[in-house]
């Protein structure tokens, strides 16, 4: 923690660490949750979380600090909710935010491709899963989600190429993206 | 036609197996110098490499949506309300 941050209050932290990160944590809560009233909700939990945590936080990547909070958080909320209530296939699938002139058959395709990535994402494993929240979600460099991770930058690189291969695979099998060409 | 394309592949320096390999750190942003350029430059000329690309930067965005610009005010009202409710954390 470096000077700046010991003066400031838990307050003025909570507002130069945390609240920047709403959109992000928001977009994990969603992978996560698969719907974006639950994911609202659960945000709003990992914000208090955060908020009551934030004097014993030691400054360094808020971001990767966040998303582990919002990751035990919903752990948390499921453990106190029926195992049935886990991810579900056939959930509604969440509307893009583009307003742009576009026809039906685009949007059809794109809600039909971007609901297929949602479901090969939350088949992949979890290390998969975990390095594609820091890097896609997030936006973390490899260096950064290693650090997180505690694993080299060779093996976050692998574990996303691998998971994001297997989501390029699902996506050729349901014919929605090309056979690679080798 | 092919053995034009061939050396013009190995002018670039970079094979499609290569380009197949780097492509996703290049997506990233994890490709630097002579590399990323060789890898730009092949895209841009390879179709089917180029067609591979641009499958992963689609499938990069349809991982990470951007959420409703009303749920993200929501939630930071609501974490205004968390300061304004508990003073001392």
């Amino acid at each position: 923690m470096d000077d700046r941050q010991l003066t400031l209050t838990g307050e003025a932290r909570f507002a130069y660490y945390v609240v920047p990160e709403i959109e992000v944590m928001l977009r994990v809560a969603r992978s996560i949750t698969g719907d974006l009233v639950d994911a609202e909700d659960l945000v709003q939990d990992a914000l208090v979380r955060a908020f009551r945590s934030i004097d014993s936080f030691d400054g360094r990547h808020p971001r990767a600090w966040l998303l582990t909070i919002v990751r035990n958080t919903h752990i948390n909320r499921n453990r106190r909710r029926r195992p049935t209530l886990l991810d579900d296939p056939n959930a509604p699938e969440v509307e893009g935010s583009d307003g742009a002139s576009r026809s039906v058959e685009d949007d059809y395709v794109d809600r039909t491709f971007d609901a297929a990535v949602e479901a090969s994402l939350r088949s992949l494993s979890d290390d998969g899963r975990k390095v594609i929240e820091l890097v896609d979600l997030a936006g973390t460099t490899y260096a950064e989600a290693a650090e997180v991770l505690q694993i080299p930058v060779g093996t976050v690189m692998s574990r996303l190429h691998r998971a994001r291969h297997k989501v390029r695979e699902d996506l050729r099998h349901s014919g929605l993206a090309p056979r690679r060409f080798r | 036609m092919m053995r034009l394309l061939m050396r013009l592949r190995r002018k670039e320096g970079i094979s499609c197996a290569r380009v197949q390999d780097l492509v996703q750190s290049y997506l990233d942003g994890e490709l630097e110098g002579p590399e990323r350029d060789r890898l730009a430059a092949h895209l841009h000329r390879c179709r089917a490499c180029g067609v591979e690309a641009a499958t992963y930067e689609r499938i990069k965005t349809a991982l990470a949506p951007a959420p409703p610009v009303e749920s993200v005010e929501r939630l930071q009202c609501f974490a205004s309300s968390i300061v304004d409710e508990h003073p001392e954390p």
